[in-house]
């Protein structure tokens, strides 16, 4: 996590109202039950798309390790990866708690929630291990 | 309504890198004075001008003020990031085959280095955003750097690519910057070695893998063949183009990382060109990474998909000499980066054969892409000389 305030807005509103409950908001198509990124616009029909909590559970398919170069001149490394939600829809986050030099594709994974200014934001931590 | 055949007449390209203390739009505005010279023209004779920019969000329509542009009969600004040079060029040419204008300057610029500033600097502070970006970037994923590395990371997971694999592509690169007097990195060669103990940015991403950042700005200047034939430079035509822009990518499991608008857009370029692939003598891929290279020349088919890695780092395959010819001038990893306009500004060098040192021996036809956004975005054109 970088510690970068987050400012809301009308788009993200709603999931991050979700996340300060410390629930993962996805979009629910009512009218075919197929579960949507948060991302999706559901003003575009708001009587057809509802939001719903997703498990909060996930698998890993992508990841990178950040280099940030402090002030004092070392280096800290910091895991983001893509993370496929149990419900289908993928997640770019930041990964916690999981080490930087391993083979993190197929890592499950669980969301957890931290403070990003007056928001709360979604990160994600290892469950176990295992081969995709 | 007859149909007029586009052709590049005149290009221009201002000081690049470093070049502190002028805005973008000033830029532009010499870029485009420079494409009107070299083609033998002069800014009276530009009735249509379209442009763009990088990060810095300072060119505008305001351009035609600023270069004293009257009575135009086209005039727009347009934003495909990196796919957004070839885009332009593409609608230029449709002006022009339809009579809507005759000359009309393509001119993109950015001025996002700024002295004693990090160049990291230049592009993290703005990519920090409210909204779903602004929790993205908190997230720790603030840059490009980071968002193309995720796709690597899954070509390289998917079919066994290694930053070796990357590593030539750069060092490749590079060779081909050691025959270019404008780029950055002229004179500055740069070993597998070197590569490999360059510092990380985002890993698998070494910092070589990554293009550099430059001020400066690019035009050209897109009129009919015929007028093109009678002016100062040889014409160099526009056969065909194509945009592939496939959505929502990243949101669902998807080709992410594994195959890039190239696929859907080279074969129409060339269909519409009449080009097979092996007829192309020059390529000019958008390279802001090593693996965007490596992920566009598999997706046009110039080696197999997912054997990229290997074929390319193959001993006499690319570099000066090497039988791909590709990214001639250095690229965005070596020369300099102006977005799409880098591999556009090679690819009508080569394709005139003012190339010197650099200069490939066959340059009939000439492809050229640019990838925009995260792999969201893509142009395709087919460039060729005057038969």
């Amino acid at each position: 996590m970088l510690g970068i305030p987050v400012r809301r807005d009308a788009a993200t509103a709603a999931f991050l109202d979700g996340t300060a409950r410390d629930q993962f908001l996805l979009v629910r198509d009512t009218q075919t039950g197929t579960l949507l990124a948060p991302q999706f616009d559901t003003t575009i029909d708001p009587d057809r798309y509802e939001h719903v909590p997703a498990a909060g559970t996930g698998t890993v398919v992508s990841w990178s390790v950040v280099h940030r170069r402090q002030a004092d001149g070392t280096t800290s490394r910091h895991p983001v990866g893509i993370v496929e939600l149990d419900e289908g829809p993928w997640w770019w986050t930041a990964l916690d708690g999981v080490d930087p030099d391993a083979d993190l594709l197929g890592l499950r994974v669980q969301v957890a929630f931290a403070e990003a200014g007056d928001e709360t934001i979604p990160y994600f931590t290892a469950i176990e291990r295992t081969a995709l | 309504m007859s149909f007029r055949e586009p052709a590049i007449a005149g290009l221009g390209i201002t000081a690049q890198g470093k070049v502190y203390g002028r805005t973008a739009p000033q830029f532009a505005a010499e870029a485009v004075r420079l494409a009107v010279h070299d083609a033998g023209l002069n800014l009276t004779d530009v009735d249509g001008l379209l442009m763009s920019g990088g990060v810095t969000g300072s060119m505008g329509i305001h351009l035609q003020g600023d270069l004293g542009l009257t009575d135009l009969k086209l005039l727009t600004y347009m934003q495909g990031y990196g796919s957004t040079a070839a885009q332009m060029i593409q609608y230029a040419s449709m002006a022009v085959q339809s009579g809507m204008a005759d000359t009309i300057a393509v001119v993109w610029a950015d001025d996002p280095l700024k002295d004693k500033t990090r160049v990291s600097e230049s592009y993290a502070a703005r990519s920090v955003a409210t909204g779903w970006r602004g929790i993205t970037a908190a997230s720790g994923i603030s840059s490009a750097n980071t968002m193309y590395a995720l796709a690597a990371r899954r070509h390289m997971k998917k079919y066994g690519t290694t930053q070796d694999h990357f590593g030539h592509i750069a060092v490749a690169q590079r060779e081909w910057a050691q025959l270019n007097p404008i780029a950055q990195f002229y004179g500055t060669p740069l070993t597998l070695e070197e590569y490999h103990a360059s510092r990380y940015i985002a890993e698998p991403f070494h910092l070589y893998d990554c293009c550099l950042v430059s001020n400066g700005g690019v035009a050209v200047v897109v009129t009919s063949l015929d007028r093109a034939r009678a002016l100062r430079q040889p014409p160099v035509r526009v056969l065909g183009w194509a945009q592939a822009h496939p959505g929502n990518a990243g949101l669902r499991n998807d080709d992410f990382g594994l195959v890039s608008g190239a696929a859907s857009a080279g074969p129409r370029a060339l269909k519409m060109a009449g080009v097979t692939l092996d007829e192309i003598d020059v390529v000019e891929v958008y390279d802001c990474y090593t693996f965007t290279a490596l992920l566009t020349l598999e997706d046009y088919g110039f080696v197999p998909k997912g054997e990229g890695g290997p074929a390319l780092s193959e001993p006499g395959m690319l570099g000066p000499g090497g039988k791909l010819k590709v990214n001639t001038g250095g690229g965005e990893l070596s020369a300099f980066y102006m977005w799409g306009m880098t591999p556009v500004h090679e690819g009508v060098v080569q394709a005139r054969g003012q190339g010197g040192d650099r200069q490939v021996e066959r340059h009939d036809r000439v492809l050229v892409s640019g990838n925009g956004g995260v792999l969201d975005y893509h142009s395709t054109l087919i460039l060729g000389t005057d038969d």
